[in-house]
């Protein structure tokens, strides 16, 4: 009786996971508990384990796969023998079983169990719980015919139709990602030497399409619309601009077949480069942004850091500017709550979220993520001090469950410490609000009527217009910059 | 005797017109290509001169001949005249019209017909055999669309007395009493139509029951049928040898009609054109072996009944889309519903996920019984349902019937499996009343949880 392994929601709402790399291949034994595959949510990897001993004998996808919840991950038949793939020719009679120990099978599997096996799976069996036939792909017959014309296959495209069905439109994002699979018209048989390599036609493969030689480094991949000043390299921007390394890597040249290119290299658009790219496609193209700006002293900031730093109180110690950021922005979501809201023009509806969490964009060794700090509106600066340093080095080091990149309210882009001065972020739906903290670098400033040099740094708010007008987009950065510029407010608020 | 050749070259040569071949001639003609379209015998191929077309003329016939003699319309008392050899030449008159219909559609296309039987010379040319002359035709692409004919039994030779469905249906005189060995849908079609036109009607089929392929819920009413019209039916029976008309059953027992007819299923007409030139595979029950595009061979297609899955007209007519659509270089998908329908009393259709598999999986069937449809009502015909299979997430995967004109559903079912729609698409959709269609939105409702025209 196989058991099937299906993709369970492994975080708060998941809906699908894209498959990163298979730790168990068809015919392998695994253990119960042993992770069979490596998942990748929108913001994180898991590892999936098994739920029973037993042999693996189908897979549910292959790697770069988007899978749905709920679909067959891979079935594993409990006591199998490693032959059991191949066990539907000829179940050998159950008497003879326990005779074939298989010379060459190299697992220390018992040869009891074998026979064991093999007696049930010759007895039919009645699965009732699903069906054994493969999940296809939902699409009307054009998206079909259509996704066969650009090469698309459609087991790896994900839905935004009811309950994950796959529009026409969905395969605009995946234009080109893929080897055409239609091959050129099959050859006749007046070019003989052609037509005895056509059946079937197979299409040509695009070349390295695994590997770019240039692997940008995450800090390198999310230049911002700015300038360079000084900062410590931290936190990078969430999803401002596209990774210019990579995209000069594919740029081609004037014709518009890419996969036929001799010197372009073609790789597949995957994981949270996809993840990325698809948040702020619909980000661009759907939100209206309003951004606005203020430029402000930063030395009171930094002079409250170093006294904090200088107390003694170890929740103090590591105290960065972002955990100011952070409280600012909780505080000035708190005096507007309708910032912190997600409006949907397709349901006509406004959420309005009842916590604040915000989330932090951090450069971490797989890519740009967004870890959350939840609920910032009701933290004291100490905790959230503290939360921003679990979570930034969380992150950094993968060990956040798939829940802390889950619900944000309102995002930060810490862009100042790449060197970042002035930026444009966007927006990352389904939230309405993102600020942007610029590098703090000595600038003229005016104080007192007279122009000084000064430590400032400059503070961006983009807001939905759809949801927000520019009464309140510039008022609550008004109150991140007045709390920024008297910061002890943000210690003595709380 | 051959007493010369000509030589000829085209872009694509279809062999065979039945409703694959003669749709992959329009399609490549329409994709530019110069086409030649080889019968060895009438437009249209079994489907418009011996299968389908005359089989649902007489069906229809028939059963407006037992409606007006059943008693059954209240108010109405007839009586009727029959003449079978007026009845066959309107099934021939109804093949006619539809051939015409074809060849106007083949000369508008520009596709060249050619008279003559073909077989393959090299890989790439065919030798075309007809009147005491053969011609060579040099090609690109072949397309094989021969189709199949029906299965012989070799103790039962096909006779005058010994027909097949093909002479069957061109009987001119309606037979007073007729066994039909096989209950396949053929022969439950065949035996239904002339015992509504007095016949007296044996059915022998070897296996437990009638359309022993179908659920035993959708061929219950067509079992209730057959009882009323008086057909004997002996079910787990062979039929071992025939003498004249009679044949001798492995019970023991013989049975002595006036005809006999063979309707033990159809095999393919692999073997009609020297296929094996091209490197062509067979399978162990005669079917060309093709790719997912169809191709048996470098340049060669074969489509329709030639090739593994139901033999139907409609699956070899999209079977030739899609082959010339390859050839084309155009992209082509596989049909993922192919619905079934045969034309019984009461009909019966089916697509997608069938009931046997959705219980033995464990899937959502939803049955809706016609008793509860006002136009079955109306027509007098409310025996029979409509039974939607639904996944987990209620995507619409199988859609089955047994009813008065359910055919017709058998479109917007396939339609619905085709765009994975929801039960609750289904339901939302309107549906005219009174229709038979709205039977399937009941069932559909039926799987949200919400009936509306039964009530538990």
């Amino acid at each position: 009786m196989s058991n099937e392994f299906r993709l369970a929601d492994i975080g708060e709402g998941l809906e699908e996971a894209e498959i990163i790399a298979w730790r168990v291949q068809i015919g392998d034994r695994v253990f119960r508990d042993q992770p069979i595959v490596e998942v990748m949510t929108d913001k994180s990897n898991a590892e999936l384990p098994a739920p029973v001993d037993g042999v693996v004998v189908a897979l549910g996808g292959e790697v770069g796969d988007i899978i749905e919840v709920g679909s067959l991950l891979a079935v594993i038949e409990p006591g199998a023998s490693s032959e059991a793939p191949s066990a539907d020719d000829a179940a050998p009679p159950v008497e003879a079983a326990p005779e074939e120990p298989e010379s060459d099978d190299t697992e220390p599997v018992a040869t009891p169990t074998v026979s064991t096996f093999q007696v049930a799976a010759a007895a039919p069996t009645a699965s009732t719980e699903s069906y054994s036939r493969p999940q296809r792909p939902k699409a009307s017959p054009t998206t079909r015919v259509e996704a066969a014309r650009r090469g698309i296959d459609l087991a790896a495209v994900q839905g935004t139709g009811p309950g994950g069905r796959i529009l026409l439109t969905d395969l605009d994002p995946l234009d080109g990602t893929a080897a055409p699979t239609e091959p050129a018209p099959p050859a006749g048989l007046a070019s003989k030497a052609a037509a005895a390599e056509t059946v079937p036609p197979t299409p040509e493969p695009a070349p390295a399409a695994q590997s770019v030689p240039t692997e940008p480094e995450p800090v390198d991949s999310t230049p911002v619309i700015s300038q360079d000043t000084e900062g410590e390299p931290a936190p990078p921007p969430p999803e401002v601009a596209a990774p210019e390394v990579a995209a000069a890597e594919v740029a081609v040249p004037e014709t518009s077949s890419p996969a036929t290119d001799g010197d372009a290299i073609v790789e597949p658009l995957r994981g949270i480069r996809r993840a990325i790219a698809r948040n702020m496609d619909r980000s661009w193209s759907q939100i209206p942004h309003i951004h606005s700006f203020q430029h402000i002293d930063a030395e009171p900031l930094l002079e409250l850091r170093e006294q904090l730093r200088s107390s003694g109180r170890p929740e103090f110690a590591a105290l960065t500017p972002l955990s100011f950021f952070v409280a600012a922005v909780a505080n000035a979501i708190e005096q507007h709550p309708i910032a912190n809201a997600t409006l949907d023009l397709d349901a006509e509806t406004i959420t309005h979220h009842d916590s604040i969490n915000i989330g932090v964009a951090v450069a971490a060794p797989q890519g740009l993520v967004v870890p959350v700090i939840p609920d910032a509106g009701n933290s004291s600066l100490a905790s959230i001090a503290d939360a921003v340093r679990a979570t930034v080095d969380g992150a950094r080091t993968g060990s956040l469950p798939a829940s802390a990149f889950r619900d944000g309210t309102v995002t930060i882009t810490n862009f100042g410490s790449l060197g970042g001065e002035q930026a444009l972020p966007l927006i990352r739906p389904p939230e309405s609000v993102i600020f942007g903290f610029g590098s703090i670098a000595a600038r003229p400033f005016v104080i007192d009527g007279e122009v000084v040099a000064r430590k400032t740094m400059h503070l961006v708010i983009g807001t939905d217009h759809r949801l927000l007008d520019g009464d309140v987009t510039t008022a609550l950065l008004g109150r991140v910059a007045s709390l920024l510029e008297n910061p002890i407010n943000l210690v003595l608020g709380d | 005797m051959v007493v010369g050749a000509i030589g000829e070259r085209t872009d694509v040569v279809v062999i065979g017109s039945g409703p694959g071949g003669y749709v992959a001639a329009l399609r490549a003609a329409d994709g530019g290509r110069e086409v030649m379209l080889i019968e060895r015998d009438t437009l249209g191929g079994t489907c418009l001169n011996v299968g389908c077309i005359p089989s649902k003329t007489l069906i229809e016939v028939a059963s407006l001949r037992d409606r007006a003699l059943s008693g059954k319309v209240p108010g109405l008392t007839a009586s009727v005249d029959t003449d079978m050899s007026e009845i066959a030449a309107h099934l021939g008159d109804v093949s006619q019209g539809l051939r015409n219909g074809v060849d106007h559609l083949l000369h508008a296309a520009g596709v060249t017909v050619i008279p003559g039987t073909a077989h393959f010379a090299r890989r790439d040319r065919l030798s075309v055999a007809h009147d005491n002359q053969v011609r060579h035709i040099d090609f690109d692409h072949a397309i094989v669309a021969t189709g199949s004919r029906p299965t012989t039994l070799a103790d039962i030779p096909f006779s005058d007395a010994v027909l097949d469905s093909t002479s069957a249906l061109a009987l001119q005189e309606l037979p007073p009493s007729m066994v039909i060995l096989g209950a396949g849908y053929i022969g439950v079609e065949l035996g239904i139509a002339f015992a509504k036109l007095g016949t007296a009607v044996t059915l022998v089929e070897a296996a437990d029951t009638i359309l022993p392929a179908l659920h035993a819920q959708l061929r219950r009413p067509v079992e209730h049928t057959l009882r009323r019209l008086g057909v004997t039916v002996l079910t787990a029976t062979k039929a071992l040898r025939s003498h004249g008309s009679a044949v001798d059953l492995d019970s023991g027992s013989t049975l002595r009609p006036s005809v006999t007819v063979v309707a033990v299923g159809r095999r393919p007409n692999s073997d009609s054109c020297s296929l094996e030139i091209t490197g062509s595979a067979l399978d162990e029950r005669g079917h060309v072996v093709v790719d997912e595009n169809l191709m048996a061979a470098p340049g060669v297609y074969a489509i329709g009944d030639l090739i593994a899955g139901p033999a139907l007209a409609h699956r070899a007519t999209r079977d030739a889309e899609r082959a010339v659509q390859h050839l084309l270089g155009e992209p082509a998908i596989a049909p993922i519903a192919i619905p079934e329908v045969i034309f019984s009393d009461p009909e019966i259709m089916s697509v997608g996920v069938t009931l046997d598999d959705a219980e033995a999986t464990g899937a959502s069937i939803h049955r809706f019984p016609l008793a509860a449809n006002a136009r079955a009502q109306t027509m007098g015909a409310a025996a029979g349902s409509v039974w939607l299979v639904s996944d987990p997430d209620g995507t619409v995967i199988g859609v089955h019937a047994a009813g008065p004109h359910v055919s017709e559903l058998a479109g917007e079912a396939a339609l619905a499996i085709e765009l994975a729609a929801t039960t609750e698409d289904l339901s939302l959709t309107m549906h005219p009343h009174p229709t038979i269609s709205e039977s399937l939105a009941e069932a559909a409702l039926l799987g949200q949880g919400m009936p509306l025209h039964i009530r538990r």
